[in-house]
Parts: C-alpha cells; sequence; structure tokens
C-alpha cells in the first residue's frame, strides 16, 4: 500500500504517464486506487496520432497494469519520508510474513 | 526460527532495502535499463528513482542506447527484471 | 480529548476512542480512492475505451464494478488507420461500425475516459470515412506485420541479453 499512499500524496500535481506502448500522456493526477490505476484530467498525449480522440477527452481512467513509468516533479517528492517509509513497509512485511 | 530474527538480511528484497539512497542500475522489459538514486521500493518492486537515466537499447547493431533523463520517476515492478547496486 | 471518567451520557463513546474509530467515516474517507468512485462519475456519459487488443470503442457506460469491468450501449467501434509517415496528399482514413451493447472484461481496458460530445467528432474533419471491412481488412494486415517485425526484434534483442518480449494480444 506504499505507493498507492504516495500517489494519493501527488493528487492535483502534474504527472506524465509513459503507458508500455510508448505512448505518454501528460495531466493533473485527479486520483489514485489500490491497484495504481490513475485518473487524470486535462490530458496532452505526445503521441495522438493513434488516439485522434484525446483531444476531446475530459478525465482520463488509465488502469494500472499497462502503466510503465510516471514522470513527477521532483519538488513535490519528499525523499526522506519515502525512504522511512519503505523501510517501515519492508519490516511490517518481514513480520507479517513469520 | 531464532536465527532468522537475528540476522536482518534474509530476504532478496533486503538487498533492494540497503540500496535506499544510492545508486542502482535496473534492468527492465522493453530492451530498457533506468540508472539512478532509490527513492522508494515495495514488495512488487514498484520503485521511485530520482536523477534517473533511462537507456532504450535499440535493435539495429552496435548503435548507441537513446538516454532520457528524468528528475523523478515511479517505476511499475512489472517491467523489473533486475536491480543492481553501482558505485 | 477529554480523558474525564465521568461521561456524561453512552454517546458515541466508539468515536472517541482513536483505536476503533467509526467505520462509517473511515469508509468515506478513503472512498475516494476507490476504482469505483474514479468511474462512478462517467455512469450515464459517452466514453471511449481502449482495449488491449488495440481496438478503440465509443458508447454509454451504462454500468461497471471495482475491476472495471464494464457494459456499454449504443457501442461504436472504431479503426482509425495509421498512416505512413507524413503523406500531405494522402488524407488520412478511419472507419466505423455498429457494435450495440458491449460487455467488457476490465483487464482489457488500457485506458477509457469521458467524452466531450460538443468536440468528440472535431478531430474526424481531417480524416476520411471508408467501408469498415475495408479498413478491417488493411489494419489486420499491417497487425500481422507488426507481429512479425517486432517478433524479429524480440530476437535480436534477446541475443544481446536484452528483454522486449512483445504479446500477440497486447496491440494498443
Amino acid at each position: 500500500m506504499l505507493f498507492f499512499s504516495f500517489f494519493k500524496t501527488l493528487v492535483d500535481q502534474e504527472v506524465t504517464v509513459e503507458l508500455k506502448n510508448d505512448i505518454e500522456i501528460k495531466g493533473t493526477l485527479k486520483s489514485v486506487d489500490q491497484f495504481l490505476n490513475l485518473k487524470l484530467d486535462n490530458i496532452s498525449c505526445a503521441n495522438e496520432s493513434k488516439y485522434p480522440h484525446l483531444k476531446s477527452v475530459k478525465n482520463l481512467f488509465i488502469r494500472g497494469s499497462t502503466v510503465r513509468y510516471v514522470h513527477m516533479n521532483a519538488n513535490s517528492v519528499d525523499c526522506t519520508l519515502l525512504q522511512d517509509a519503505s523501510r517501515r513497509e519492508a519490516m511490517v512485511q518481514a513480520q507479517t510474513s513469520k | 526460527m531464532s536465527l532468522q530474527t537475528e540476522s536482518q538480511s534474509q530476504e532478496p528484497l533486503d538487498l533492494i532495502r540497503f540500496q535506499l539512497d544510492e545508486t542502482v542500475l535496473v534492468k527492465l522489459r522493453g530492451a530498457r535499463e533506468m540508472k539512478g538514486k532509490l527513492q522508494g521500493y515495495d514488495s512488487h518492486c514498484n520503485m521511485v528513482i530520482s536523477e534517473a537515466e533511462e537507456y532504450i537499447y535499440e535493435v539495429n547493431g552496435n548503435s548507441e542506447p537513446v538516454v532520457k533523463k528524468t528528475e523523478m520517476v515511479f517505476v511499475r515492478g512489472d517491467s523489473v527484471i533486475l536491480i543492481s547496486p553501482i558505485n | 480529548m477529554s480523558t474525564s471518567p465521568i461521561q456524561p451520557e453512552q454517546t458515541s463513546i466508539q468515536q472517541k476512542d482513536p483505536l476503533t474509530p467509526n467505520v462509517e467515516d473511515l469508509y468515506l474517507e478513503s472512498y475516494a480512492f476507490t476504482t469505483a468512485a474514479a468511474i462512478v462519475g462517467s455512469v450515464d456519459r459517452k466514453i471511449f475505451v481502449v482495449l488491449r487488443d488495440g481496438r478503440n470503442v465509443f458508447g454509454i457506460l451504462r454500468t461497471f464494478d471495482q475491476f472495471a469491468n464494464l457494459v456499454l450501449q449504443d457501442t461504436i467501434e472504431r479503426i482509425y488507420l495509421e498512416t505512413e509517415e507524413a503523406q500531405e496528399s494522402v488524407p488520412k482514413r478511419f472507419a466505423e461500425t455498429y457494435r450495440g451493447v458491449f460487455m467488457i472484461r476490465g483487464e482489457n481496458v488500457v485506458m477509457m475516459g469521458e467524452l466531450d460530445i460538443d468536440k468528440e467528432d472535431d478531430h474526424l474533419q481531417e480524416w476520411q470515412q471508408i467501408p469498415f471491412p475495408e479498413a478491417e481488412k488493411e489494419l489486420t494486415a499491417s497487425q500481422a506485420a507488426k507481429i512479425k517485425e517486432q517478433k524479429l526484434k524480440s530476437k535480436n534483442l534477446l541475443t544481446k541479453g536484452l528483454i522486449s518480449d512483445f504479446a500477440p494480444s497486447d496491440l494498443y
């Protein structure tokens, strides 16, 4: 659930989602769920020729499993907090698996 | 059982934990590699990497890979093949 | 928090105990971040869905569940034929066919979005409509060529220790 919480902190920030088919979609992150499905507003697409109708789209729901990367602004991430949270998550997982 | 609790590094993922805040090379599906500072990870190998350089390898022979830079990127775990510490 | 041992009434003792927070509150707080909450706003609206096999479908979303299984009504399937490079002289071509009611299994969804019905056909001005069977035939041929090309590419990359696996079912 670490990255679920992580993406929740990025809500209302501008992100660029790169899909596994190399398409990049830029937009404002509006929502995320436990599968890391993403919902974006005000989208723009670098490669619009493949999906020309994206111009007339109000909001976009992207299934988590088709995502390769999510690029974001460096100053929207608290690195120390994220590192600590990763360690804590690892600890919790180690304990629950015993 | 007590041995397991005493030793800290029992699982493969513990190696990744030691790489937090260090530079790593991540090999990915789609003929890609990502080099950067590891900021976070989870048990699915989802990761956040900062000051990242992505290398995209092309088919034709010995041509240099395409390099893309990003300041902060989330990498979905299902693309990850291996994670390796680099100096 | 009040630590007074005497509570005037037993009202909401549960709510005051931080260890047993009000379940309903928790539910409402986290509801915004569920698959259902992300999709519910698009119900009874015109949406488009991109499927894993590369199909573009347009229709009215009638219902869905937490896996993003969808039911669309009055669905249209549209094929956009990709042209080689920027051939200015040749108009870009598309084709449509009516599919009716469509039930989509969630795992096949790549992305979906609500359409602005005032603008949804704007981009088609530059496109020329051709008969669907014709477009379908051309698409199948180009996909077969793409699969062949990708398989060769994967094979070549593999000799260099690079994994670029390609599933013919993923043509989006």
